[in-house]
């Protein structure tokens, strides 16, 4: 145990011992291809010096945490303790300085002092120029390539000497219009010979033709050396990416500290749209019968309706015995009706002999027949009207006029499209014991907030449902559209929260985050990170606390070859 | 020594590595100042009204002897540059004056010769540190 302990503090503890104390200088070079660079940073800014092919200095300055470009500031250099001026703006948040002590090579301690607003910093840096400044990069000068002439004479006479050599065996094979079979008069106008076709070049122009091409490429020259450095961004052999400050600039690229936090971390639950049960309704026939539409039609698709409104009428049906028997007992009633009146009338014509008695039961004994035959006659002629249970729209039509329907059939469904709810499914019953926010998201990404209503307490389907109300009302939702539901519980886990945007996958597969240790140095970092909501991750592991990762432009950084 | 002991010794094994590999850091000095990294060696950067010292300290933080040293001193404090020479004035210490009051939020980059050597840069902030 004791060894075990011992081999494992010196594990720890060797990159801290070697070099007695520390290493120092292991900083990681800059690529070879790339133009000598330094760079500086403190709490405040980080500073990028570039030395240009034209022994320019380029200074991309940008805050340090958020690597956002400053523009406007005074950056003062001093090259080993002398004053070398205030570089002037070149573009947006560029600046640069021309000295001739940038021309000298070997290892300059620059001193930069910038102004920017209220902050002022002081950043050294230490710039090594090497030998041929021009010959490092990829556009080498005149000056240069005559110096390297003098420097290796036969390799250069060799060469041109085979040049030569080439161009006189262009020209000894070169195509010669061959003299014409028929001699041809020459027109009056021309005096070009017609054996030339009139398309090929004239014999000028293509001796002119190089002599332009040469021009121009003398004046491209120079345009290309006074442009800024160009170094192509790349994966370096260490799996590190560098990313030189123009093209950070190009790409909008920015970052943020990673600090540690807690959050809620979200249940993911499947749900859909449902109808609010107090404000929707279902329309059902009460009894068999045949549908008869209203005046002015049956109502349609979206057609706003009123609680109450008569949506249709279902005439019922009968069988033929119950027909029968209903239109019988009504002909019998028909026929008391008669007596029954009959008897009232004789009755009140002998008001006075017969006692009033009598002739209120014969009028009561009336009414009752009348309101027993009005009671039977609905059933063979009458129809129920069909009323809305509640506002809304039209959300489902099942009718057609005429429809045979048995009792208990759903005719229209009415939704509020204002009020809709949410339900989702949990699984896990104990992950949603206590809902403290949740929100949904719809497969087309639209969010919509919720507020919990209440959750079942009956399984159904293994699951258990949850009722969620959907705030601030959202336009273009229908029922039964499936959403993802995110609760939000009461349980928080630490992690560092970043936007979603700054966790890209890797050709692998995996979740990475881009972690930016210096200013034009980015390291791939595997993460593990769950979503927080749309625009949030949690990463819980993977990045140490502090690390400068970025979260604006990472997918542009992972597709660096 | 019991089980607990070694799980003890384990962790404050792992514990203690990674704020070891920190040494780059700036961090207090025994003087009293702020200890950075300069070149292969470390420095502390003492601050006090308008005087300047610094001490020299080899990697593995022994003091070194000054004579021959040259330092010079790029001060930005109170919203204003001044540039200071530092000369031996003890075994291990340079110092120097200039028109500057040490304050808060006061940097300072200091260019460093040894005999022999290149000039080597560091960036101090003495008056910042807790």
């Amino acid at each position: 145990m004791l060894l075990l302990v011992t081999l494992l503090a010196a594990v720890g503890f060797r990159p801290a011992f070697s070099h007695e104390g520390h290493s120092h200088g292991d900083e990681p070079a800059q690529p070879a291809a790339a133009a000598p660079r330094a760079e500086a940073y403190s709490d405040l800014f980080e500073i990028v010096a570039v030395l240009g092919p034209d022994r320019r200095l380029w200074l991309y300055l940008d805050r340090h945490a958020t690597s956002e470009p400053i523009d406007g500031a005074t950056v003062q250099v001093t090259v080993d303790g002398e004053d070398i001026g205030t570089a002037t703006r070149a573009s947006d948040a560029v600046y640069v300085l021309t000295n001739p002590i940038l021309e000298r090579p070997g290892q300059r301690n620059m001193v930069f002092t910038i102004t920017a607003g209220e902050d002022m910093d002081l950043l050294p840096a230490t710039l090594v120029i090497p030998a041929g400044v021009a010959a490092a990069t990829s556009a080498p000068g005149p000056a240069d390539l005559v110096s390297t002439a003098l420097r290796e004479p036969y390799v250069w006479a060799a060469g041109l000497f085979l040049l030569l050599v080439g161009v006189a065996i262009g020209r000894a094979a070169a195509p010669r219009p061959l003299p014409p079979l028929v001699v041809v008069e020459p027109s009056a106008t021309g005096t070009r010979p017609h054996a030339l076709p009139s398309s090929a070049p004239m014999p000028e122009r293509v001796a002119a033709a190089p002599a332009v091409m040469a021009l121009a490429a003398i004046l491209l020259v120079p345009m290309i050396a006074w442009a800024q450095p160009l170094d192509a961004p790349r994966r370096q052999p260490d799996g590190s990416i560098f990313v030189p400050k123009p093209s950070q600039r190009l790409l909008g690229l920015r970052t943020g500290p990673a600090e540690p936090g807690e959050a809620f971390v979200p249940v993911h639950l499947t749900g859909q749209v449902v109808a609010d049960p107090n404000a929707s309704g279902r329309v059902q026939a009460s009894e068999a019968g045949r549908i008869e539409p209203p005046e002015g039609g049956f109502p349609a698709l979206g057609q706003r309706v009123a609680r109450g409104e008569v949506l249709g009428f279902v005439v019922p049906i009968m069988a033929a015995q119950d027909r029968v028997g209903v239109r019988a007992s009504i002909a019998e009633l028909d026929a008391l009706i008669v007596i029954g009146e009959a008897r009232v009338r004789r009755l009140t014509a002998l008001a006075g002999t017969v006692a009033a008695r009598e002739i209120s039961d014969a009028r009561a004994d009336l009414e009752g027949l009348r309101q027993r035959r009005a009671a039977n006659l609905p059933a063979v002629t009458g129809r129920e009207p069909i009323v809305a249970p509640s506002a809304g729209v039209i959300s489902v039509v099942r009718v057609a006029a005429g429809q045979v329907i048995q009792a208990q059939e759903p005719l229209f469904d009415i939704v509020d499209p204002a009020r809709l709810w949410v339900e989702a499914i949990a699984f896990d019953p104990a992950a949603v014991a206590e809902v403290s926010a949740a929100s949904a998201m719809t497969a087309g990404g639209q969010a919509l907030r919720l507020g919990f209503v209440g959750r079942g307490m009956t399984l159904r389907q293994q699951g258990l449902p949850l009722h969620f109300r959907i705030e601030g009302g959202a336009p273009g939702l229908a029922v039964g559209q499936p959403v993802t539901v995110l609760v939000e519980t009461p349980r928080r886990t630490a992690g560092i929260v970043l936007p979603a945007e700054a966790v890209v996958r890797n050709p692998e597969g995996g979740q990475v985050v881009y972690e930016m240790p210096s200013a034009e140095r980015f390291l791939p970092r595997p993460v593990r990170a769950q979503p927080l909501d749309g625009q949030r991750v949690l990463v819980t592991a993977g990045l140490e606390r502090g690390a400068r990762v970025v979260t604006s432009g990472a997918g542009l950084i992972a597709q660096v070859r | 020594m019991t089980p607990r002991r070694h799980l003890a010794a384990l962790l404050t094994g792992f514990v203690l590595a990674p704020v070891a590999g920190r040494a780059h850091e700036p961090r207090r000095g025994p003087n009293g100042g702020q200890k950075v990294d300069i070149g292969s060696n470390h420095a502390e950067l003492v601050a006090e009204g308008n005087t300047l010292r610094l001490f020299l300290f080899d990697g593995a933080d022994r003091p070194i002897p000054v004579a021959g040293v040259t330092a010079q001193v790029v001060i930005l404090a109170g919203g204003r540059q001044a540039t200071i020479a530092l000369a031996p004035t003890g075994d291990t210490v340079l110092a120097g004056t200039g028109d500057f009051v040490a304050a808060r939020g006061m940097r300072a980059v200091v260019t460093l010769t040894l005999p022999g050597q290149r000039p080597a840069q560091a960036r101090f902030t003495p008056m910042d540190q807790n």
